[in-house]
């Protein structure tokens, strides 16, 4: 085994499941985060996906009764933590605000955008820092935040990047939607949830219920958000934001109107 | 079909020392000689004080279970075949900060999935040992 993989692979740590499911257990620890939080994260963006005609899971419910009894792939995550397999294509086109002005469709403007590692990062495998935990989403969002013009209390809905369930509370904390340890508490109360939540995020199904694109095709959610266009719509949607993976060297953007 | 436990990197000369260490039956850490911040997994400068001076230690070899988790099929068939097993993040017992990953076993040579994973706890106190895999020795831990 090259590089990193030396120290991980031989255990039997052999797939990015084993690798996140390792910070999920002691994120669970350490924040008294539980599987009903993750659940919380799943059944929202499947909600989202059951009314989208393009989602790969667009006819399949599933209930909290269905997660919490699904097979293991790595404990603490089961089966409906994980993201779907996908073969898709996507595209965006990228051109000046003149251009864009009489185009056939509205513009989303591309207000900021940032890239971000911790220090001693190691991709997939961040517990071998100081503080694990704290993650390349921390690093990113001050950068993004430093060059817009939001802040994370004036996004109305959000694409987060969501190859794995837990993912989305550690971006939460990262991004600075509420603090250290409370992501999981946050996703309560239907809190990620179309049209009522605080949050409406993945609001087309994200890569958890749409389909698995690495994230491309939570781009195009938030076009259609700030263009007025998803099947999950949020009303005075002016900003979105939309994230790269937490856990490994990541991106961020903040689409408006 | 590759029925074959991974190993680690022989190819690569930074780490070899660490297994080196393994097959004498001890666990090694990276310590920099500038400023004596230890180091996982090694490389060739200190992160802290970017000296390219550094050494290896001896450790106490003991630690406490920092997580764990455990695989389910689908798995490479060698693994497949112990599943489900556990993997740990030991915390050395000296620096919390130096984490080495492995799997809790019965003893040395018992398979990985002998441990039942219900009983497994969050801090746990555990040492290493070392087991021969193929043709190679890996650090692998018990309860203590």
């Amino acid at each position: 085994m090259p590089g990193a993989w030396q120290w991980t692979r031989p255990a039997g740590m052999l797939r990015p499941v084993d690798e996140i499911a390792m910070l999920t257990r002691r994120y669970m620890h350490e924040y008294g985060a539980t599987r009903d939080h993750l659940a919380n994260v799943a059944l929202a963006f499947r909600k989202h996906a059951n009314r989208n005609p393009d989602a790969m899971m667009r006819d399949r419910p599933l209930t909290r009764d269905e997660y919490m009894a699904a097979r293991w792939i790595s404990e603490p995550l089961c089966l409906f933590d994980n993201c779907l397999e996908t073969d898709g294509a996507l595209a965006v086109v990228i051109t000046s605000a003149e251009r864009a002005r009489d185009l056939p469709h509205p513009p989303a403007f591309l207000h900021s955008f940032a890239q971000g590692l911790p220090q001693q990062h190691q991709p997939m495998i961040n517990f071998f820092c100081d503080d694990p935990l704290r993650g390349p989403a921390w690093s990113c969002a001050a950068r993004l935040w430093e060059r817009s013009d939001f802040r994370p209390g004036d996004i109305p809905v959000a694409q987060i990047y969501d190859a794995f369930s837990p993912l989305i509370p550690l971006s939460l904390e990262g991004y600075g939607f509420c603090d250290r340890g409370e992501g999981a508490a946050y996703t309560d109360g239907g809190a990620l949830e179309w049209p009522d939540g605080r949050l409406p995020t993945n609001t087309s199904g994200g890569g958890m219920s749409e389909a698995y694109v690495h994230g491309f095709n939570l781009i195009l959610e938030g076009v259609r958000q700030i263009r007025g266009t998803s099947v999950c719509q949020v009303d005075d949607a002016t900003a979105c934001l939309v994230t790269s993976g937490e856990g490994v060297p990541t991106s961020a953007l903040v689409l408006r109107r | 079909m590759d029925t074959t436990r991974l190993t680690h990197d022989r190819e690569d000369p930074n780490p070899q020392p660490f297994w080196e260490g393994c097959e004498r039956g001890v666990l090694l850490v990276q310590i920099c000689e500038a400023c004596r911040a230890r180091r996982m997994p090694p490389r060739p400068m200190c992160p802290r004080c970017r000296s390219l001076e550094s050494r290896w230690q001896e450790t106490s070899g003991r630690g406490t279970i920092w997580s764990f988790v455990v695989p389910h099929p689908p798995l490479l068939p060698a693994y497949t075949a112990v599943a489900p097993y556990n993997v740990i993040v030991v915390a050395l017992e000296e620096d919390e900060n130096i984490r080495y990953v492995g799997n809790l076993v019965t003893s040395a040579d018992a398979s990985l999935g002998e441990v039942d994973p219900a009983t497994i706890r969050i801090g746990e106190p555990v040492r290493v040992v070392f087991a021969r895999v193929e043709d190679v020795t890996l650090p692998r831990w018990v309860r203590r």
